[in-house]
């Protein structure tokens, strides 16, 4: 009988002390412990920004763009009379040269 | 006088030692070798593979703790386990039974010290025959069954034998 008790409790200390684990227990306690698939974040949904009527309207902004393109024709206006300059400046260069040469 | 229990507690000491030094430096180089894969799975044998899995609980996978409570509760358990190894080989006066209860120590000691560093013990024998795969184990286990056995080996025949 004490024999029985001693190995009892010789079975118990290896129960607790040896760590060996199943092999299907393994594998299916690192699935799950993968917590990747979790990592994904859902999207919020659309709600209107909090200073939503401060914003400006779609009209000013087409206003806008028009005023744009007449700045842009004005400087292009500039530039056509700054060459006109130019070429004027060229041939005086030139009459000078050849008043020289005569 | 003296000088021979010296002697025999550094022996004793010494198996300690060296079954926890083994236990410890395999654990080291699987872990090591799982540092450059995500998973290990070594074939190195027709019957054995070295596969790396992590044990929380006892044997079997029994009592996986997944709260830190259960699983103080559990090294508490073990630790006191451990003390009690202890008493039982300053008290044993047979020789057999005292290194076979030095061997079930150090694998205790290596088990528990990873229960402590990394909160779950690294298993990683797989021995296999065909797909029937027996549990994963590591060293420590296998001194401490075979620290087990020895004593009950000892219970059996040694007083038959007196």
């Amino acid at each position: 009988m004490k024999n029985f008790y001693k190995f009892i409790i010789l079975s118990l200390m290896v129960l607790i002390l040896t760590s060996c684990q199943s092999v299907v227990d393994g594998i299916s306690m690192k699935k799950k412990n993968n917590t990747d698939q979790f990592l994904i974040e859902k999207k919020s949904p659309l709600v209107l920004p909090p200073d939503f009527d401060e914003l400006p309207e779609p009209a000013s902004e087409a206003k806008s763009s028009e005023e744009d393109e007449f700045d842009i024709k004005n400087v292009l206006g500039q530039t056509s009379t700054s060459d006109e300059n130019k070429k004027t400046d060229s041939s005086s260069i030139k009459n000078t040269i050849m008043k020289k040469i005569k | 006088m003296i000088k021979s229990e010296k002697k025999n507690i550094i022996f004793n000491f010494l198996t300690v030692i060296v079954v926890f030094f083994l236990d410890r430096s395999s654990k080291i180089y699987i872990l090591k070798l799982a540092e450059f894969e995500s998973s290990l799975d070594i074939y190195v044998l027709p019957n054995l593979n070295f596969y790396l899995i992590w044990n929380k609980g006892i044997s079997f996978g029994l009592l996986p703790f997944s709260d830190s409570f259960g699983y103080m509760a559990l090294s508490f358990l073990i630790s006191f386990l451990i003390l009690i190894i202890l008493i039982m080989v300053i008290k044993e006066e047979n020789n057999f039974k005292k290194y076979s209860l030095l061997l079930i120590l150090g694998g205790a000691l290596g088990n528990l010290y990873d229960r402590i560093k990394y909160s779950a013990v690294p298993d990683f024998i797989d021995l296999h025959i065909g797909n029937i795969h027996w549990f994963i184990f590591n060293v420590a286990d296998i001194f401490i069954s075979l620290g087990v056995v020895c004593l009950i080996y000892a219970e059996l025949f040694f007083k038959k034998e007196e």
